[in-house]
């Protein structure tokens, strides 16, 4: 029985709650006896099922949220993640408009504009080729790339945009999840040329020493081609 | 590479070999390797801690007798048989019969297991509870919560919840990996509250 099927089939839930076939529950049983992770990861589902059930039979569970746990669920939705990621993008866009407009008056020469923005999700996956093919966006464009942090115990991160050959075009740090727990990288297009590029993300706690180095968390590949 | 329990063959088809050959340290890695799983099933199984202590030794006095004197038909499955050991001398309790099943000297398991059944022992029914607390707080929407109460509380299949709250099963295998990934963090903290030493 691999940890695949275990996943997807919820086995360790039907194991719970006693809805195994028999054949199923010998093959689960001698799958954990030799797999301490998967009799951890049994362990803490066996409590957290005891633990609803006790807090629901508490009337916890089922309770109204109270005032603040509405305010933080507010402000922890995907829905407010994404307006504010929108929101902060667009005025970030806005503020590069004025940027180039200003130092555009300033060079006399025609206003340009960035209309237009792009939400791309990158995905991270081990040992298969790069997933992440991208066709280059048009200079005016802004572009925001959602790179998933996987899951550890994190809550700043930093990422690095290098190109290959090891050219680093873009830093940010005290990055933090916004829409499904995902990074929003912000960018303008153009930065974006044709070629082969990488995410090298990296996190750390807010209550770490200024002098700690933070964690290396992955790389993800991505490959930009020509526009069509 | 490959993970511990992707050589689960070989390495229990090993243990069952050095065994036969006399050797005390594989019997002690077995004993190591297999007991807390084998606790775990039997504190399932009896609801009876103290008696699932008492099982899980008799299971390791009967398999080392055995591989001590002979091969097994299919060493690379010695899980299944210390299972099948262990589940034969439940019956055999709960049917009145004497759980001394085997005449092995007293000295036969010399490495004892470690007695704890699971790295969450020290956690309070109220940690839990506040942990549950959290772990509902922190959850992004109301629908992931009703997904683990739908899941956990009333025992819904994963079809049934998906189909009701509209969610594709990536979706659903992902809020359930993050619940349980976050919620054992809150009980390993949970752990080092109570001042206690944290196993794995």
């Amino acid at each position: 029985m691999d940890r695949q099927h275990i996943r997807d089939a919820q086995v360790v839930e039907r194991y719970l709650s006693g809805t195994l076939t028999a054949a199923e529950e010998q093959a689960f049983e001698e799958a954990y006896l030799a797999d301490p992770r998967l009799l951890e990861e049994l362990e803490v589902a066996e409590r957290l099922r005891a633990g609803l059930k006790d807090s629901s039979a508490a009337g916890v569970a089922a309770s109204p949220a109270t005032p603040r746990a509405r305010w933080r669920e507010l402000v922890s939705s995907p829905r407010y993640g994404l307006a504010a990621s929108l929101v902060a993008v667009a005025a970030l866009a806005s503020s590069t408009v004025l940027l180039v407009q200003n130092q555009s008056l300033r060079a006399g020469a025609p206003l340009a504009a960035q209309t237009h923005t792009r939400l791309l999700q990158l995905v991270s996956v081990r040992g298969a080729d790069n997933p992440n093919e991208i066709a280059a966006p048009a200079p005016g464009e802004w572009t925001v790339l959602l790179v998933d942090p996987g899951f550890g115990d994190y809550d700043v991160f930093t990422a690095v945009l290098v190109r290959a050959g090891g050219a680093e075009l873009l830093r940010l740090d005290g990055l933090t999840p916004t829409y499904e727990g995902q990074l929003a990288l912000g960018m303008p297009g153009g930065l974006l040329v044709p070629g082969r590029y990488e995410i090298r993300l990296s996190g750390g706690n807010r209550d770490w020493p200024a002098t700690q180095k933070l964690d290396e968390l992955g790389r993800t590949p991505l490959t930009v081609t020509a526009r069509p | 590479m490959a993970e511990d329990s992707d050589l689960e063959p070989q390495i229990a088809a090993d243990l069952c070999a050095r065994i036969r050959q006399g050797s005390r340290d594989a019997e002690g890695e077995m004993v190591r390797r297999y007991g807390a799983g084998l606790l775990y099933l039997l504190k399932r199984r009896t609801r009876d801690a103290e008696l699932a202590l008492d099982l899980r030794q008799d299971t390791f006095r009967v398999a080392i007798e055995k591989l001590r004197g002979a091969t097994l038909d299919e060493p690379a499955r010695l899980a299944a048989y210390l299972r099948g050991v262990a589940l034969n001398l439940w019956i055999a309790q709960q049917r009145k019969d004497t759980r001394r099943a085997t005449t092995a000297d007293s000295d036969a398991v010399e490495v004892a297991p470690d007695d704890r059944a699971g790295p969450f022992d020290h956690v309070s029914r109220e940690q839990v509870r506040q942990a549950v607390g959290t772990l509902l707080n922190e959850l992004g929407t109301p629908r992931d919560r009703e997904l683990l109460t739908r899941l956990y509380i009333h025992d819904e299949d994963k079809a049934g919840i998906c189909a009701a709250l509209g969610v594709d099963s990536l979706h659903f295998n992902r809020v359930l990996f993050r619940a349980k990934e976050r919620f054992r963090q809150l009980l390993q903290q949970a752990e080092r509250r109570s001042g206690m030493r944290l196993v794995g």
